[in-house]
């Protein structure tokens, strides 16, 4: 009885002793959430639910289209000891179907299944083409998703080279030679599966013809020009001579000349104008301190008639016409933010809020539903209403821009619901741009002589007519554009 | 003279001491490193605008300095929907990622960020939901004066106040952040001195014609506002969104407040809150234990480790109220003067913005 106490402390340290043994512990598996599926492949994210370290000599994902997991999809992600997430990602499923998905769990005992999952897998579609118009030979992106890296891209029945299939959501692939139809369909074959481009590629178009009526002798920079009905109007501005030009030439279509229009008014360079025949201010003269030209016109009915000159000068500005007045806007000589208005109607100028930003008039510009559109330096064009202040970044214009070489002297124009911009200093390049999209698409590059200056564009019938000042002649070349022809 | 009984014993002990010292080494302590985690900041949202979301490496934060915080620059980043529709983003700047066009996300849709590196490592946001935010009704503001532990200093700002009603069939949850914001600054040219080391009149008067008055740009006051409906589901409300310091030059004229009234998840909502707890540790015993933040990205190819930020994907209404001064009960007193043309400070300039409609 005298060790009785010993023999109770030594069975009370084999009983505590002995409850301590190595478990593999509870867990449970949780199917967390599906973080991202697309055509072929899904991203599952799960966890392991545990106090303690866990002894898993296999976990991953099974995918199966059907809710028993007959004959599943397996990824297995190895050994583990703690719990915490785990993801498993496959790009071995097909498009377009129901999968389920759990995870799972092999123990030396026990294979252990987490909760169910569901999910679909995309249908390959094509969203866009960008370009959406290009030439043979070059690269477009096709947009959609759901295609896999062995997809195929045909141009009607052509099939093209694909470069590459980027994020199942790209194909960078090269234009096939042109067909006979300039609009082509487009179709994406993925796996099994066809999908179709809602809109037509289609292959530039445009056709350049060099007219006969060129202005002989006269080589035209930092000039006006506009238009009335079918007769079109050009002048002011330097000649190749350097010397300011004082003179205002009209051409009615169907005749065969330029022919002047005694143009009453002081000389300009740099004035500002509009494509309708308003026009005013500039400089006299050549040179650093040249005298300002402070006379403002408007041409209608056949006649050049004096209006109100604003109390602000402008030289180099923007003009446009907007709910038929006159505004001034920008420019080298006053705060190249300034807006100012001209009412016929009061005879009158009146203050408007400034652009949000400097312009000058080497800025590409054109007006569309009393909007004015500015294309900036940095190829962004700008939607601007001039009575509320609102300016909104459109779209960008496609073609590089070397700056001070190849960022000025393009131009535009608006017929009917399109835009024709481009033919920038040293650039072939010209674009139509749908101003209800806003979609880019290439015209055949001006195959002319690219050291010129544009002195004036104009629309008539669907065509475009625009003169081209020659820099090593002194003739001004007048071209004609056929959007449509091919 | 000691007995030789005791020898023995002394020599035990000595052999304790002896014992003791030797065991005594240099322990020399180094804190785990994490090494640099990747952080990701980036918000979507259903404005049209570039949409830009910042990638880089976190450096440890500790006595030593361990360097800036890196941007991964050479990154493909890119924002994929649910319907597999996919947005690239360009670098603008090192570890800068903007989308390529105007672009805006679609309430409804799910968006996950991806994110691939230089080094190929691959990483992706959980999907982020669109949901509609209640919109703001309108906004007010008030100036407040609280107490520092200056005695002679009090601080001084204005909050801006949101009202709006809570739908309440459904849970809610909001996030208001300041965007970039003006302010009309105005300075003393006329005040102006020479510098000291002018070469014929240090220091003397030389008042500028030029320019009193200019239009200012700020980044916003970093403060996070978010909230749940917990407290008013259902309700009409008034919140504070925003908190904007007096500096003595902010408030001298009239100061455009902008922001952004945005949707967000639970997750992010619990993300922000956190955020908040930690940076307004004050040392106190009082504050929360540091915590380890959570976002929603995580690597795919090492589901543990550590990525910081949140890609957050919400519905926007754009908010914009101008503070006059002249409806402000406190401002800073004496104000800042500034002898000199205002055109000099950083982001000022006498163009006012395009829409700037006091």
């Amino acid at each position: 009885m005298k060790h009785i106490s010993l023999y109770i402390l030594f069975l009370c340290c084999l009983g505590f002793f002995s409850c301590e043994e190595k478990a593999d512990g509870g867990f449970t598996i949780l199917t967390e959430e599906i973080v991202n599926v697309n055509g072929t492949r899904a991203i599952i994210l799960g966890r392991i639910l545990a106090f303690q370290n866990v002894a898993v000599q296999e976990h991953g994902f099974q995918f199966s289209l059907t809710a028993d997991f007959s004959d599943p999809i397996e990824i297995k992600m190895g050994e583990r000891s703690r719990p915490g997430n785990f993801v498993g990602e496959t790009e071995s499923l097909s498009l377009g179907k129901e999968y389920f998905v759990r995870g799972f769990a092999q123990t030396e005992s026990d294979l252990v299944f987490g909760n169910t999952l569901t999910f679909v897998t995309l249908e390959p579609a094509v969203e866009r083409i960008f370009p959406l118009t290009q030439f043979e030979g070059e690269i477009i992106t096709v947009f959609g998703r759901g295609f896999e890296s062995s997809s195929e891209v045909f141009f009607g029945e052509t099939k093209a080279e694909v470069i590459d299939v980027v994020f199942g959501s790209q194909i960078r692939v090269r234009v096939p030679k042109r067909q006979e139809s300039i609009s082509i369909p487009l179709k994406v074959v993925t796996g099994s599966q066809v999908a179709f481009a809602e809109n037509h590629f289609r292959y530039p178009t445009g056709t350049y013809e060099l007219l006969d009526i060129r202005l002989e002798g006269i080589r035209l920079r930092d000039n006006i020009y506009f238009q009335k009905g079918n007769t079109f109007f050009v002048g002011l501005g330097v000649d190749f001579s350097g010397n300011i030009f004082s003179e205002i030439y009209s051409y009615t279509q169907g005749e065969n000349e330029w022919k002047p229009t005694n143009y009453p008014g002081l000389p300009k360079r740099k004035a500002v104008s509009t494509r309708t025949g308003y026009f005013g201010g500039g400089f006299q003269n050549i040179g650093i301190s040249a005298t300002y030209s402070d006379d403002f016109w408007k041409y209608d009915n056949g006649e050049y008639r004096q209006i109100t000159s604003p109390a602000f000068r402008f030289a180099d500005a923007i003009g446009a016409e907007i709910s038929g007045n006159f505004l001034a806007i920008g420019g080298l000589l006053e705060v190249g933010s300034l807006v100012r208005e001209y009412n016929p109607i009061s005879e009158s100028w009146n203050n408007l809020p400034n652009l949000p930003f400097d312009v000058t008039g080497d800025l590409v510009n054109f007006i569309y539903q009393d909007k004015l559109y500015i294309i900036d330096k940095d190829k962004i064009l700008w939607e601007y209403n001039p009575y509320t202040a609102s300016a909104s970044a459109k779209t960008v214009y496609p073609s590089p821009f070397i700056k001070t070489v190849s960022d000025f002297g393009g131009v535009a124009i608006v017929m009917g619901d399109k835009a024709y911009i481009g033919m920038y200093n040293s650039a072939r390049e010209f674009w139509e741009l749908d101003l209800r999209t806003f979609v880019w698409s290439a015209k055949n590059p001006f195959p002319g002589e690219i050291r010129a200056v544009n002195s004036g564009i104009f629309e008539r019938d669907g065509q475009l007519y625009f003169l081209r000042s020659q820099q090593p002649a002194d003739f001004t070349e007048f071209w004609r554009f056929d959007p449509d022809g091919f | 003279m000691i007995s030789t009984s005791k020898i023995p014993l002394s020599l035990f002990f000595l052999f304790l001491v002896c014992l003791g010292i030797s065991c005594i080494e240099e322990y020399s302590f180094e804190s785990q490193d994490p090494g640099r985690m990747p952080t990701v900041e980036g918000r979507f949202t259903t404005q049209l605008k570039k949409h830009q979301v910042r990638l880089s490496r976190a450096s440890q934060y500790g006595p030593d300095f361990n360097g800036l915080n890196r941007p991964e620059s050479l990154a493909t980043v890119l924002i994929r929907d649910d319907l597999g529709k996919t947005i690239l983003l360009e670098e603008i700047s090192p570890g800068v990622y903007e989308t390529a066009d105007f672009v805006s996300a679609e309430i409804g849709r799910s968006y996950n960020l991806e994110i691939i590196t230089f080094t190929g490592r691959r990483y992706i946001s959980l999907p982020e939901t669109i949901v509609p935010v209640p919109k703001i009704d309108s906004l007010s503001y008030r100036s407040v004066r609280s107490a520092t532990t200056n005695r002679l200093l009090s601080d001084v700002g204005v909050q801006v106040i949101a009202h709006f009603r809570d739908p309440g069939d459904v849970k809610n949850y909001y996030y208001w952040a300041g965007n970039e914001s003006t302010y009309v600054l105005v300075t003393q040219p006329e005040d102006f001195t020479n510098p000291p080391t002018h070469p014929t009149c240090p220091r003397c008067p030389n008042p500028k014609p030029c320019c009193k008055t200019c239009y200012r740009k700020e980044q916003p006051v970093v403060n996070i506002y978010a909230s749940d409906d917990n407290e008013f589901n259902g309700l009409a409300q008034s919140r504070i969104i925003a908190y904007i310091p007096d500096d003595g030059l902010r408030f001298l004229d009239t100061y455009r407040y902008e922001g952004s009234n945005l949707s967000i998840n639970e997750r992010g909502h619990r993300f922000l809150k956190l955020i908040d707890q930690q940076i307004s540790l004050t040392g106190s015993v009082f504050d929360p234990p540091p915590a380890n933040i959570r976002g929603n990205v995580f690597s795919l190819d090492d589901a543990n480790e550590t990525v910081l930020g949140y890609f957050f994907a919400s519905d926007e209404q754009a908010i914009q109220a101008y503070i006059k001064r002249e409806n402000l009960e406190f401002v800073l007193s004496p104000s800042t003067k500034v002898p000199d043309d205002c055109r000099v400070l950083l982001n000022s300039s006498l163009i006012p913005p395009a829409d700037w409609n006091p």
